[in-house]
């Protein structure tokens, strides 16, 4: 590592607009969610909520025109106010927008745009309108704030924020307790990272003494080898940080073992899982890793702890989403899959790769759970089960073509969107520079397993389009006849991030195809610079190597479309035969290999049972209420009972008490304290001396 | 210490007396018939009127003896005369036990003034032989010149008294 | 102890004080405790006058004076008082007589 030319921050104040405005949102659909629920109209509801993700969207682009009139080392920040200042520590709600962070409000502001415009269609006849959008403004303010935030505790308010809010959308409809129950599940698998990102939080705390990224940037840069020896319970600071803050990514953004409300989530509407599930929020996790890349390049043992569950997490989620019916489930697995293959990439120390990945993702993903929302609507919200559809792209004719592209791009055909990230993903894994995956020939591992990963998701993508759009139509001729198409505030949408998931992927073209990868050069001085992989070459030109991976991962996209394309399509009924010759596979991975059941009867019961009978029956209704409440209730009644006796309404008996009060004062004041001063006894042995003085008196 | 107050028959003569007002004060205190209360009690005030004469304050020892001898003690008679009070029946055990501490409380700050008194003869003042006499004359002199108001005042009290005794004692329409 | 200084008064009196004490605080009879204040402002008396005699100040015996005025004006409420109790509660005993008491 080489100490790096840090930029210099520039005050712009119009960076908390992109805050403002999405918050002014909520309050106002807020309060008239609250105060005027039915008298609200849509349409205003509609412009309000719109309006504001689009004058975000205009700041954003605003100053991601003015980033680029600026030396590239440098970056803007906004200072709102001072949020904590306590001794020499001080936090404040600081905003800034460099490069990384520009590319990340472009997708949040600009998807999130589209998507809300298409919600508008989507929750058109759905009672809680007001308050849907309510949350939706307020997502997208706690999003932001999550990428704008200058420092690791705002982040960390982001971080909370979007969790709150992916709990209030998840179980938006409330009523049915399955939907809560997924909201529920949602926050507190959450919450379960979120202790592992609070500890990496305090790590770093304890070794950096501030939590602002320009500080730590610069503080590590300057005390780069005291940095790099220093530990904590044995183990180096940095990996200790970076495993931590890792665990609060997997919660976030679903990987193992945090992944499994994910697929649960889908219960929400269906914009919420594109908007949160999909393109932002599930990205956090890789966002976060992105910001603090200058503490991860400290700890390769940590980037590789990521990579590898990156990798796990991308093969194990295709596995499941090859046997799942709900048109979103799987979808979600897809989500989970391809988050893994980010991990992958930040963890190989590509961290360029894996934002590229995560901005492509956004555009097609979105896409892709847009045209399942599609299909809901048209099936009037009743069906979901992807065995029950069929041939739809004759009823649907523009749903289907947008999601013909979607299709196109997640598989990684060129030269759509996600084959120019995925494959950079793919050739930086396999040439990693990260030497703890290079030391345990892991690169070539991972590579492998991003390769199949590819693999899958083009089988389970192709068998996905088959059995909703192609083929012979399974749906019952009552349903064939109200299936129409949607709304335009619902395909326009879907035109735009189709003409996204299309050319979106220019951005990145790596030098190899002749492209000038703008989108890594732009990244650039937002992430610590790593040292250059190793030198690959075959045949004597390293290009032979690139080109060799990049022909892999497209035949294998080719032959999962074959596969899944003999499965489904050319002779049907051979699933079902597959399934039942190789039934154990096919029960594992069509439940999800059980792994929800494991953690209730392993986690959830027993928590559950030890909080109901040590918690609360013990010490909460015991202790708590019994001892202490009760307790002190019942000593005061029994101390009553005693002292009533002393009120006896005898005057004889309040003179003796008023007597032996004089006596005492007599006694004290007058005789045992002054004697027991000049003499310097104690109090007893000045006793004594009086009596033994008033008995010489008397005789 | 000059004067009468060193003879010897001044020492007896204040010893005895001294000895029958402490005697009768404990039988006071510890008879169970009220009426021999109130009789001994008589025997006690007159010694210390004995005391007053021994103290040179005849006047006193006079007014002592009309006063409370004759007027209170007798009202005293009077009352449990006229409501027929004799001995009360036993008492019951809870105050007892009070009673049983009180005995030595009493004792104890009776002990504790004996002593503070006994050291009384460190106090400077006149000699025995200069003070005054406490006959009518010098006595009327002071109540009449230095202490005039107080001596008025009384005479209110004397009324807000006598007014008081009586309202509190009047027969009401309950009353037999 | 041939000569009575004004200490022997003093004792005397405590003493008398000191009975007058124990007999409020121990008798169940009312009389009988207004009988024992009487002998506790009786033995307040002695003390003044004994120190009118040895400070050469005759306002002692004055004090005294009014002091036993008062003891009569007291004695008669008192009394009136206890006329009163017998007539409601048909007894002498303080400890039937209770109700000073919340």
């Amino acid at each position: 590592m080489f100490h790096e030319e840090l930029g210099q921050a520039i005050t712009q104040n119009w960076i908390a607009l992109i805050l403002i405005f999405p918050l002014m949102g909520f309050l106002i659909n807020g309060i008239a969610a609250l105060f005027l629920p039915q008298k609200y109209p849509r349409s205003v509801s509609n412009l309000v909520s719109c309006l504001v993700i689009a004058l975000s969207l205009l700041v954003t682009a605003y100053g991601f025109w003015s980033l680029n009139r600026v030396s590239p080392e440098a970056y803007f920040s906004q200072k709102v106010f001072t949020w904590i200042s306590v001794g020499d520590f001080s936090v404040s709600f600081g905003l800034q927008f460099d490069h990384l962070s520009a590319i990340m409000c472009i997708v949040v502001t600009l998807v999130g745009l589209l998507i809300h415009i298409y919600a508008t269609g989507y929750m058109a006849h759905d009672p809680g309108y007001a308050r849907f959008f309510t949350y939706m403004n307020l997502f997208m303010f706690m999003m932001l704030i999550l990428v704008l935030a200058d420092n690791l505790l705002l982040m960390f308010v982001g971080w909370e924020g979007v969790g709150l809010c992916s709990y209030l959308l998840i179980g938006f409809w409330y009523e049915d307790w399955d939907k809560a129950k997924a909201g529920l599940k949602a926050f507190i698998v959450n919450r379960v990272g979120d202790f592992g990102f609070l500890l990496g939080i305090f790590t770093l705390f304890w070794a950096i003494h501030t939590l602002e990224f320009s500080g730590m940037r610069n503080w590590i840069s300057e005390n780069h080898f005291q940095f790099a020896g220093m530990t904590l319970f044995g183990i180096k600071v940095a990996t200790l940080a970076g495993i931590f803050l890792f665990i609060g990514a997997c919660g976030k953004s679903a990987q193992i073992p945090l992944y499994v409300w994910l697929p649960d989530a889908m219960a929400g509407p269906t914009p919420v899982s594109a908007l949160i599930h999909a393109a932002t929020m599930v990205t956090a996790g890789v966002y976060m890793i992105g910001r603090l890349s200058f503490v991860y390049v400290h700890s390769e043992v940590a980037l590789a702890v990521v990579a590898v569950i990156g990798a796990l997490t991308a093969l194990y989620a295709g596995t499941i989403g090859l046997t799942q019916t709900d048109i979103k489930r799987v979808l979600a697995y897809s989500t989970v899959s391809q988050l893994g293959y980010m991990f992958l990439a930040m963890g190989s120390m590509a961290f360029a790769a894996g934002i590229f990945h995560l901005f492509t993702h956004a555009f097609f993903k979105a896409l892709l759970f847009l045209s399942a929302g599609s299909v809901i609507v048209a099936f009037h919200h009743k069906e979901q089960d992807i065995m029950k559809m069929g041939g739809l792209s004759k009823y649907l004719p523009w749903t289907f073509r947008t999601v013909f592209i979607a299709f196109l791009a997640i598989i990684g055909i060129p030269p759509f969107a996600g084959f120019w990230s995925k494959d950079e993903i793919l050739f930086k894994a396999f040439a990693t520079s990260n030497q703890v995956l290079v030391k345990y020939h892991l690169s070539f591992f991972l590579w492998l397993i991003g390769l199949t990963g590819a693999l899958l998701t083009a089988v389970y993508m192709t068998r996905w389009m088959i059995l909703t759009f192609w083929g012979t139509s399974r749906v019952d001729e009552e349903t064939k006849h109200h299936l129409k198409e949607s709304p335009n505030s619902m395909l326009i949408p879907l035109g735009l991030l189709a003409l996204g998931s299309a050319f979106v992927g220019f951005l990145g073209v790596p030098e190899f195809f002749g492209g000038h990868n703008w989108f890594e050069k732009f990244l650039e001085p937002s992430f610590a610079k790593a040292l250059p992989g190793p030198e690959l070459s075959l045949f004597g030109r390293g290009e032979y190597v690139e080109a060799i991976l990049v022909v892999m991962s497209v035949a294998m996209a080719g032959l999962g479309i074959l596969l899944a394309y003999a499965v489904y399509l050319r002779k049907p009924g051979m699933a079902d035969e597959l399934a039942q010759r190789y039934r154990a596979f096919y029960q594992l991975s069509f439940n999800k290999y059980y792994v929800d059941e494991i953690y209730d009867r392993l986690i959830v019961s027993p928590l559950i049972r030890i909080s109901y009978y040590f918690l609360f029956r013990f010490f909460d209704m015991g202790v708590i209420d019994g001892v202490i409440i009760n307790g002190t209730a019942k000593l005061n009644q029994w101390l009553g009972k005693v002292l009533r006796r002393l009120q006896n309404g005898v005057v004889q008996t309040y003179l003796f008490f008023f007597v032996s009060g004089l006596l005492i004062i007599i006694l004290f004041l007058g005789a045992i304290h002054p004697a027991h001063l000049a003499l310097n006894k104690g109090y007893g042995a000045t006793i004594i001396y009086i009596l033994k003085t008033l008995w010489e008196n008397l005789i | 210490m000059a004067g009468e107050a060193a003879s010897w028959i001044y020492a007896v003569s204040f010893y005895a007396i001294a000895f029958f007002a402490v005697i009768s004060a404990l039988v006071v205190i510890s008879a169970r018939n009220p009426v021999i209360s109130a009789v001994w009690l008589v025997v006690c005030f007159i010694s210390v009127a004995g005391i007053y004469a021994l103290l040179k304050a005849p006047l006193l020892a006079m007014i002592q003896i009309l006063v409370y001898a004759g007027a209170i003690m007798v009202l005293f008679v009077m009352i449990m005369m006229l409501m027929d009070i004799g001995r009360l029946p036993s008492g019951g055990k809870a105050q007892r036990v009070l009673r049983i501490f009180s005995a030595p409380i009493g004792a104890l700050i009776l002990l504790i003034l004996s002593v503070v008194a006994s050291q009384g003869y460190r106090l400077k003042g006149a000699s025995w032989a200069q003070a005054p006499d406490g006959v009518t004359e010098s006595i009327g002199k002071l109540l009449f010149t230095k202490y005039m108001l107080p001596f008025e005042s009384l005479t209110l009290l004397l009324l807000a008294a006598v007014v008081a005794a009586v309202y509190l004692a009047r027969r009401r329409e309950a009353d037999k | 102890m041939m000569s009575i200084g004004m200490e022997h008064f003093l004792v005397l009196s405590a003493v008398l004080f000191g009975i007058g004490l124990i007999g409020v605080l121990v008798r169940r009879n009312v009389l009988v405790i207004l009988m024992s204040i009487e002998l506790m402002l009786n033995s307040a008396n002695l003390t003044l006058v004994s120190f009118a005699r040895y400070m050469g100040d005759l306002s002692g015996q004055v004090f005294a004076f009014f002091v036993m005025v008062i003891a009569a004006c007291e004695v008669a409420v008192g009394l009136a008082i206890i006329i009163s109790l017998f007539r409601n509660k048909d007894t002498v005993d303080v400890d039937r007589i209770n109700i000073m008491k919340w």
